[in-house]
């Protein structure tokens, strides 16, 4: 496959085409692979099952001093005095920051737009307006609570159907649009589209506003020393939390270092530096002393994180043979207040991208509503967009009368129907043709159908559903790893990115073995640190495994050519005869020879350089839609008095080429549909409208999923359709299945009850009100 | 100053009501040999400040450490553990016994340790992940199962999952499937890593 050989750039105002650098192509693997495809375990399984692992907001450094944040009272108000007598007598007391010290500081979102760290004006319920610091924690705290404010109040809205009633929204999605106008997305002509058919389906959409919850909240500690910063944070992303905070202090990015060994999840919440990092840094320097800044479970729940809430009309058009005409659609979601953020929420490239359709139209307003800004959160956009989408194809199946899993199998668009580019699929076969097709065959998706169609209805109703998912997870460029083999045979494998629970270090480290022949547990990882490895994009967007992972094994094949030389000399045997593998070089038995081997560590040790060193750089991406692909299928008992939705069967198959570590495939899928159960059935952050406070900030009352709440029978299954776009022939993992998992189980709610349910989460009440009607109650 | 003597001279209500809850759960808990009596206090000097409400003494084993400490009497176990004793594996993901990370075991109870006082844990065996080994071994069982289930992604609920699957193997050999389900439900996973948590504990269960 080609690779893309330019990438356009502006250079003062001139563009410019980079040529990519000339890369040596390294062959795929053959047949048979010795480490890549093992379930090898977690390379950091030991230090996390024996609490060794410390996590940034474990870290206590000598010395070291609290920083908390005072929060506003108010949804919307302009502050008319801010009273800190009280606080500076707390014992402990050492310092307070207000917006005039900052106001020149922001945090920027990905296309520039601003947020203030610490405000006069508050624009929504938990804004930062101070920050504080103290002795210990709960000086610090204590110190917070004493401050005294008073606020103008102003008027505002949690509500984005409202705001954008009054004209209050930007345009969403990655296109900014100025304050209101839509972001509009159109192909063919659906006017004329819709005008011709003869079968149109519209409805309305509802998915609710969700917190990413990591468990362990956001936390950044920060030392100066010297003139450098030293921040240990717990992120998804080191090199972007060092640009970002460089930036913020007016600092040389190599005065600030990173470290994010350990976190402790982040789900899209933990990609940027956030305000607790600029105070924890900020204050660092200005006391002399480390600042740890964490934030509280309540405040997870009103800081600038979280999925937007969505609302979506679909309206599709449909010949009675299944072809999709036409889709047209209008989305709406919360993008707080100042549109930081808004590209978060947009649900319109997955109507536009999933199916082949020749005219489509999208609307995006992003409602300037006055609840903390949006952010990244697992398959952003796509797991709102999956909801009315997927239901709508499942809709129209029954409309006319097709098997949803044949209607979709019919629209599959070969070209990426946005780009026009191929979609990469060898040798004829179709990502989600194959998930589609093996999960119904795991599931008896047919013979269940029909199961459920034919039954009387009793008190408990059974229903299965099925949904579908595209995501776009090729990875790439830039990332650059360093492997040094040392004289004992132990390599280290240096990575700039995140293990954010998902398996990279592990996975890593079973690729850079497969080549060098050193074994798993002589592969130290050293990843995630500014000071000791290159650079890369955080981990997101499932790119990690599919940007890092060729880089790492073209780095390990450096290192195995100088293996290979040393060792054909002392084995005196052809290179192309010598095997790596188990720590050794291995010349096998011949009818002439014996086999003989020789140590790693002695060919290091014989090396002109006394360490073996191989540097990798990812290549690009040929010139191709990269999508990895999943299907869900799942299996519901409703109860008709209670209103509950028990999930008792679910199927995931995902497709993202070569598995690399089998368990941990499984794991993100479970980890991904769970957290999609959660956003199905149990999940929102709930705003009470005549404060703007949201009223459920604990984890009590916002409810993600626990481990009662796993299907009975649970089936996570990889699929590999063979992908050769980058030398592991690897894609994405993280997000795909997250998707379609709400979706799923709404389809499987209907073919139960023979209701829509069109507002999410699926809680018994909106089963009860779907049942009995509030209007038809006695 | 002794327990008792801080307990005689402080007859308010929250103090009593602690107490109360003291002896509640040492109820609940299975007889166990007497802990002897702390050694009597030393004389006293005279220039000891007056006894108030705000410390208490702590006598107590920690991962199988006896351990003798003053503490204010609204420290939590986890700020004992974590602060006072350097216990990192004791992680804090809510503050408010939510999320169950900061679980650790009194007398082999589970308890979130961030809502449970120091004062509660005085004369008693707690555990945190860095103890939960068996004396002499590397690993618990149970360790063990999790790194061979992948029952972990980020690793931030491990310690706590697998103290409280600690105590419910123990009072529990034979846990079936719901029985692990019910005694691992106050630990939130966000990672979604119940699978093979429930694989892991599963494995450990003589059940089946």
């Amino acid at each position: 496959m080609a690779s893309s050989e330019y990438t356009e750039v502006v250079v003062e105002g001139r563009k410019v085409r980079l040529r990519a650098p000339a890369a040596e192509a390294i062959p795929a693997y053959g047949a048979a692979t010795r480490v890549v495809g093992t379930a090898a375990q977690r390379v950091d399984a030991l230090e996390k099952v024996t609490g060794r692992a410390v996590y940034p907001s474990d870290l206590r450094l000598p010395g070291m001093v609290h920083a908390r944040f005072v929060r506003s009272a108010r949804a919307h108000a302009r502050i008319t005095s801010m009273d800190l007598s009280h606080a500076e007598k707390v014992p402990g007391f050492l310092a307070a920051i207000g917006p005039s010290e900052l106001s020149e500081k922001s945090l920027k979102d990905m296309l520039g737009r601003e947020l203030p760290i610490l405000t006069e004006e508050p624009k929504y319920y938990g804004e930062e307006i101070l920050a504080v610091c103290a002795e210990t924690d709960d000086a610090a705290r204590a110190a917070a609570r004493e401050v005294r404010i008073t606020y103008e109040t102003l008027p505002f809205s949690v509500d984005p159907e409202e705001r954008v009633r009054a004209g209050q929204f930007v345009g969403g999605g990655w296109t900014p649009t100025g304050p209101g106008r839509p972001a509009v997305y159109e192909r063919g002509n659906v006017q004329k589209a819709m005008a011709a058919a003869n079968r149109i389906i519209e409805r309305t959409y509802r998915t609710a506003p969700n917190v990413h919850s990591s468990i362990e909240p956001h936390a950044a500690v920060a030392s100066y020393e010297e003139g450098r910063w030293t921040v240990w944070e717990s992120t998804q992303g080191v090199f972007a939390v060092r640009e970002e905070l460089a930036a913020m202090l007016g600092a040389p990015l190599l005065s600030v270092r990173v470290i994010g060994t350990h976190m402790g999840g982040g789900f899209g919440s933990k990609v940027s530096a956030g305000k607790y990092t600029f105070i924890a840094a900020y204050l660092a320097k200005k006391l002399g002393r480390p600042v740890r800044c964490v934030q509280d479970r309540s405040e997870e729940f009103v800081s600038p994180y979280g999925r937007p809430p969505s609302v979506v009309t679909i309206k599709a058009a449909v010949r009675p043979d299944g072809k999709l005409l036409a889709i047209e659609q209008k989305g709406i979601h919360a993008a707080g207040p100042y549109g930081f953020g808004a590209e978060w929420g947009h649900a319109e490239d997955m109507a536009a991208e999933m199916y082949a359709c020749d005219n489509v139209r999208t609307e995006t307003y992003a409602a300037l509503t006055h609840t903390p800004p949006p952010c990244a959160m697992r398959a952003p956009g796509h797991a709102q967009a999956a909801f009315s989408l997927e239901q709508m194809m499942d809709e129209i199946a029954r409309e006319i009368g097709m098997d949803p899993v044949e209607f979709r199998l019919k629209n599959l668009p070969a070209r990426d129907p946005v780009s026009g580019k191929p979609i990469a699929v060898p040798r004829g076969s179709h990502g989600l043709a194959e998930c589609l097709k093996k999960g119904g065959e795991l599931f008896q998706w047919k013979k269940r159908r029909k199961e459920t169609r034919d039954a009387p209805p009793p008190r408990f109703r059974r229903g299965v559903g099925v949904a579908a998912t595209a995501w776009s997870a090729g990875g790439g460029p830039p990332a650059s790893v360093v492997i040094r083999i040392h004289a004992d045979g132990v390599a280290e494998l240096f990575a700039g990115a995140a293990d954010i629970g998902t398996g990279t270090r592990t996975a890593l480290a079973q690729i850079a073995s497969e080549e060098t022949g050193v074994p798993v547990d002589r592969i130290r990882v050293t990843n995630a640190d500014t000071a000791l490895t290159s650079y890369c994009l955080p981990s997101y967007g499932s790119l990690t495994l599919a940007s890092t992972g060729p880089a790492v094994r073209r780095a390990a094949v450096a290192c195995r050519r100088q293996l290979l030389s040393i060792a054909s000399d002392i084995l005196e045997a052809p290179e192309k005869n010598i095997v790596l593998a188990g720590g050794r070089a291995t010349r096998p038995a011949s009818r002439k020879t014996p086999e003989s081997s020789v140590p790693i560590a002695k060919l290091v040790e014989l090396s002109a350089s006394r360490e073996i060193v191989g540097l990798g750089e990812r290549e690009g991406n040929p010139d191709m839609s990269i999508r990895s692909h999943g299907a869900q299928f799942v299996a519901v008992e409703v109860d008709t008095e209670t209103g509950t939705i028990e999930v008792t069967d679910l199927v995931a198959v995902n497709d993202s080429g070569r598995v690399i570590n089998p368990t941990m495939f499984k794991s993100q899928q479970y980890g991904g549909v769970t957290m999609g159960l959660g956003m199905g059935l149990t999940e929102e952050r709930v705003y009470d409208l005549e404060t703007g406070r949201p009223l459920n900030p604990n984890l009590t009352d916002y409810k993600v999923p626990t481990i009662l709440d796993q299907p009975a029978a649970f089936q996570a299954v990889p699929l590999e359709v063979p992908y050769d776009g980058n030398n592991l022939g690897a894609k994405g993992l993280g997000e795909p299945p997250i998707i379609p998992t709400a979706a799923a189980v709404a389809n499987a709610v209907y073919d139960a009850i023979g209701i829509r349910l069109a507002a999410l989460p699926l809680t018994p009440k909106r089963v009860i009100d779907a049942l009995h009607p509030p209007e038809s109650k006695p | 100053m002794s327990r008792r003597k801080f307990l005689a001279k402080g007859g308010i209500a929250a103090m009593a009501a602690m107490a109360a809850m003291a002896s509640e759960s040492k109820a609940a808990r299975a007889p166990k040999k007497k802990t002897p009596a702390p050694p009597p206090p030393p004389e006293k000097p005279p220039e000891e400040p007056p006894v108030t409400l705000t410390a208490v003494e702590l006598n107590l084993t920690v991962n199988g450490k006896k351990i003798s400490r003053t503490v204010p009497a609204g420290r939590t176990l986890a700020e004992f553990l974590k602060e006072d004793l350097g216990y990192a594996g004791v992680k804090i993901g809510c503050g408010h016994a939510e999320c169950g990370a900061c679980t650790v075991l009194v007398n082999l109870q589970p308890v979130y340790s961030c809502r449970y006082l120091a004062v509660l844990a005085d004369q008693g065996v707690v555990e945190t992940i860095e103890g939960v080994a068996p004396a002499g071994a590397d690993l618990h069982p149970i360790q063990k199962a999790f790194m061979e289930h992948d029952a972990l992604q980020c690793g931030f609920c491990t310690p706590g999952m697998i103290c409280a699957a600690k105590s419910l193997i123990a009072k529990n050999p034979k846990a079936e499937d719901e029985d692990i389900r019910e005694g691992l439900a106050g630990n939130l996973c966000r990672c979604g890593a119940y699978q093979n948590i429930l694989a892991a504990v599963r494995s450990v269960s003589r059940a089946s």
